[in-house]
């Protein structure tokens, strides 16, 4: 009887009682890592990461792929986790959008289900941060994007537009990073083309079919025309990125409409109407060519080519709601108003020239007459506009001037570079010492872009030309302006020579995101 | 063989002691005005109490008419049968005037079986007067064989505090406070009367007025609502509207229709080449009409 009693009191305490005995122990499969740093910098687009970590077991094969199971993952606390690889040895070219993250690398005993985990930082990098960018056409006649970027070494990024997500697009016009601004949003990096133009993310490069010029509009009324742009200024000046504001912005557009507008005062990148227009006729609008020209190191506004009326006009700033006359007086270089002369507009461009004491930059524009001849106005976009000088560029000279697919004005001389066809020329505009050069013909290479840079080294102001062929595809070259006061050259600079590359239409700089 | 049996027995009074008692609700069975509403960015679960509720038809674009659907919730365990409570007008605090400012109202409203809370909808109409005076209707909730009234004083409630709180009140009352007077919305980026400039209108828009709103409405196809935010009223538009209604009013001052406040004063956007005092009416130059 007794017995039953402690018995059945056993049932009841035993339940109280905290479990504390002892067991058989067995030595298990230990595993551990190593081979794997406490960082990995790499560039999206760009780096294969290549981990081939040491696995060391007490008990099994590492190779054991039945038993054992790898993981690499990329992972952002409490966001995301992204999946790089399963094999022991990483072999990822990298495609995650450039940010911060937690590399595991993961060992999984299926016996054991025991998990060994190693980490380290992932650091991915924008390839497009800093550098030459180059807008053209592939071999199909789609525009793409290519960039020389220079974050350390030199590396070329290929089909940059080609994966952005937007579609198949033609007629490259430009592509233009609008450099620092102390509001991120605020920066744009813009792909141009004929039909239509596109911001894009500056990270990752990729585009939307809505992220277009007319997001940016509140307009009072509708206009019966698309607006895209051929220009955006200010350009960046320098290496760093900088511009000569960072509040004021001035779109020129393909239908010959002008935008001015300051962050400052519209709260962002935004644009109100248009002001290619006079205040006394505030619904007529004037057509624009597609010159913007302001003072590369110091925004006062722009000048821009009336070609209804055959004039230049002033946008004095970005606070005005139109464009005003300009006054002519007896005796200047030349006349704002070009009605009496018969010529246009057929070139614009801006500079670091300083001649006439024009420290911010001085503005070319080269005008052409119904009987051929070619004429150069210097001037500068300042507070107030001063005319600089102007020259006739003397026809029999200037070999092909008027045949010229590409012109491009020197910060630094009274010279003119110009190509036809796959030569390039120099036309030395001093007065009394004209002179034409052939610098260089380059044979079955057709000249598709020339420009003296006022981006990456302003002061040098080196000469990029791109070429082209059917063969060898695109071309960029570098040369040196040479300062030899009785002679025009370039030099070619030694290793700045970059091949493979797409039809070259126009190239930009980049200094940061 | 009894002690075994005995004990057996015993064995539930043993284990017994480890369960934890968990009490039931015993407070009585009640009705409250649960209206919460507060800054724009909380939600119900930061908005505080509240005794009344805001009702401005001029944030509802058109509508002739509005429903305002007051929460009631009930005190005490849910059941699994339909009650009713009972909701009446309260004459000592409304001055609205039923079938002219507002539908007769629904006394007996249903909590279903099941549920903790109901909805008390009130139907108002939105008349020429409520854009002069505004309007009250008071409800009161009334004990009925269901339902006592379950705070005639209801305490603030401690982390409810993303807007307006009232510390004490009687939470089976609810004031609806109604009007269709347009007053100055959120974004009105002008001033009455700058010390800059002898007094003057200033700012992009200067004064506001209905009449002045009205005619932005009107030229850019916008709502009073847009005026709420500067999402909907961003800066770039705010410039874009001074821009162009200055030159709609100087186009009507040189078409010799010029646009008057109702003071008489020539309306003032930034960019109009004259002042405008509010109450100063204008006074035409002798040759401008001929």
């Amino acid at each position: 009887m007794k017995k039953v009693l402690y018995i059945l009191l056993g049932i009841l305490f035993i339940a109280c009682y905290d479990d504390k005995g002892s067991y058989d122990y067995h030595d298990i499969n230990e595993t551990t890592i190593e081979g794997i740093d406490g960082s990995y910098n790499v560039t999206m687009g760009v780096t294969t990461l290549e981990i081939d970590p040491k696995v060391s077991m007490t008990m099994a094969d590492p190779e054991d792929t039945t038993r054992f199971q790898y993981e690499w993952r990329a992972n952002v606390a409490y966001n995301s986790t992204i999946l790089l690889g399963t094999t022991r040895k990483l072999n990822y070219p990298v495609k995650l959008d450039p940010r911060n993250y937690t590399l595991y690398f993961r060992v999984i005993d299926r016996q054991t289900d025991l998990v060994t985990v190693a980490t380290a930082s992932l650091n991915v990098g924008a390839p497009y941060s800093r550098g030459i960018l180059m807008i053209g056409e592939n071999r199909e006649g789609e525009v793409d994007v290519q960039m020389l970027a220079m974050n350390t070494d030199t590396v070329l990024c290929k089909d940059i537009l080609a994966n952005s997500g937007l579609p198949v697009l033609r007629d490259p016009v430009d592509i233009i990073h609008t450099g620092y601004n102390s509001t991120d949003k605020n920066i744009k990096l813009w792909v141009l083309t004929k039909s239509q133009a596109y911001f894009m993310d500056r990270m990752t490069f990729k585009g939307n079919e809505t992220d277009v010029f007319s997001k940016l509009l509140y307009l009072s009324q509708s206009y019966d025309s698309d607006f895209v742009p051929v220009d955006v200024i200010p350009r960046i000046k320098d290496k760093a990125g900088n511009v000569a504001s960072s509040s004021d912005r001035a779109v020129v557009c393909s239908n010959g409409y002008i935008f001015v507008g300051s962050s400052f005062m519209l709260g962002g990148d935004y644009y109100m109407d248009p002001v290619n227009c006079e205040s006394s006729n505030p619904n007529v609008w004037l057509k624009a060519k597609p010159y913007l020209l302001y003072s590369l190191n110091k925004y006062n506004g722009i000048v821009w080519y009336d070609e209804t009326n055959e004039r230049f006009m002033r946008v004095a700033s970005s606070y005005v709601t139109s464009s005003s006359t300009m006054v002519d007086v007896e005796g200047d270089p030349f006349d704002w108003d070009q009605r009496k002369t018969g010529r246009t507009m057929v070139y614009g461009e801006n500079t670091f020239n300083t001649d006439g004491g024009s420290t911010d930059g001085n503005s070319f524009a080269l005008l052409k007459d119904g009987a051929g001849e070619f004429y150069i106005y210097k001037f500068y976009v300042s507070s107030s506009v001063a005319k600089r000088d102007s020259y006739t560029i003397n026809r029999s000279l200037a070999t092909d001037f008027d045949k010229a697919d590409f012109y491009a004005f020197s910060s630094r001389r009274t010279v003119i570079f110009y190509t036809v066809g796959s030569r390039l020329y120099a036309y030395d505009y001093n007065k009394g010492n004209e002179k034409c050069y052939l610098l260089e013909d380059f044979g079955e290479n057709q000249i598709t872009m020339l420009k003296c840079d006022t981006q990456i080294e302003p002061s040098a102001n080196p000469i990029y030309l791109a070429t082209y062929n059917d063969t060898d595809g695109g071309s960029l070259r570098k040369y040196d302006q040479g300062m030899d006061p009785n002679k025009v050259e370039v030099i070619p600079v030694p290793n700045a020579c970059w091949t493979g590359l797409i039809k070259i239409k126009n190239m930009s700089w980049r200094a940061n995101n | 063989m009894k002690k075994i049996l005995y004990y057996i027995m015993m064995l539930p009074i043993f284990l017994s002691g480890c369960e934890k008692d968990l009490m039931d609700y015993e407070g009585l069975e009640g009705v409250y005005f649960a209206v919460q509403w507060g800054d724009s960015w909380g939600s119900e679960l930061t908005w505080p109490y509240q005794p009344y509720t805001n009702v401005q038809f001029i944030q509802l674009g058109d509508a002739d008419t509005a429903t305002v659907n007051l929460k009631v919730m009930v005190t005490g365990s849910v059941k699994d049968y339909d009650r009713t409570f009972r909701v009446e007008v309260n004459p000592d605090s409304t001055t609205a005037v039923v079938n002219v400012d507002y539908l007769p109202l629904e006394n007996d409203i249903v909590i279903k079986a099941g549920e903790y809370m109901a909805m008390v909808p009130v139907r108002l109409i939105r008349t020429e007067a409520l854009q002069h005076e505004e309007k009250i209707i008071g409800l009161k909730l009334v004990a009925n064989q269901y339902f006592t009234l379950a705070f005639p004083e209801w305490d603030a409630v401690k982390g409810f505090n993303s807007g307006d709180i009232h510390e004490r009140f009687d939470a089976s009352l609810h004031e609806i406070r109604f009007s269709d007077m347009m007053v100055r919305p959120t974004v009105w980026t002008g001033t009455d009367s700058s010390p800059y400039n002898d007094g003057a209108e200033s700012g992009l828009w200067g004064a506001f007025s209905r009449k002045k709103l009205e005619m932005i409405c009107e030229r850019f196809d916008l709502t009073y609502n847009d005026f709420m935010s500067t999402t909907t009223m961003p800066l770039v538009l705010q410039n874009l509207i001074a821009k162009t209604m200055s030159q709609l009013l100087i186009d009507r001052y040189n078409a010799k229709d010029p646009v008057l406040e109702d003071d008489g004063r020539l309306m003032f956007f930034s960019g109009c080449p004259w002042t405008s005092k509010i109450g100063v009416p204008w006074v035409p130059d002798e040759d401008y009409y001929d």
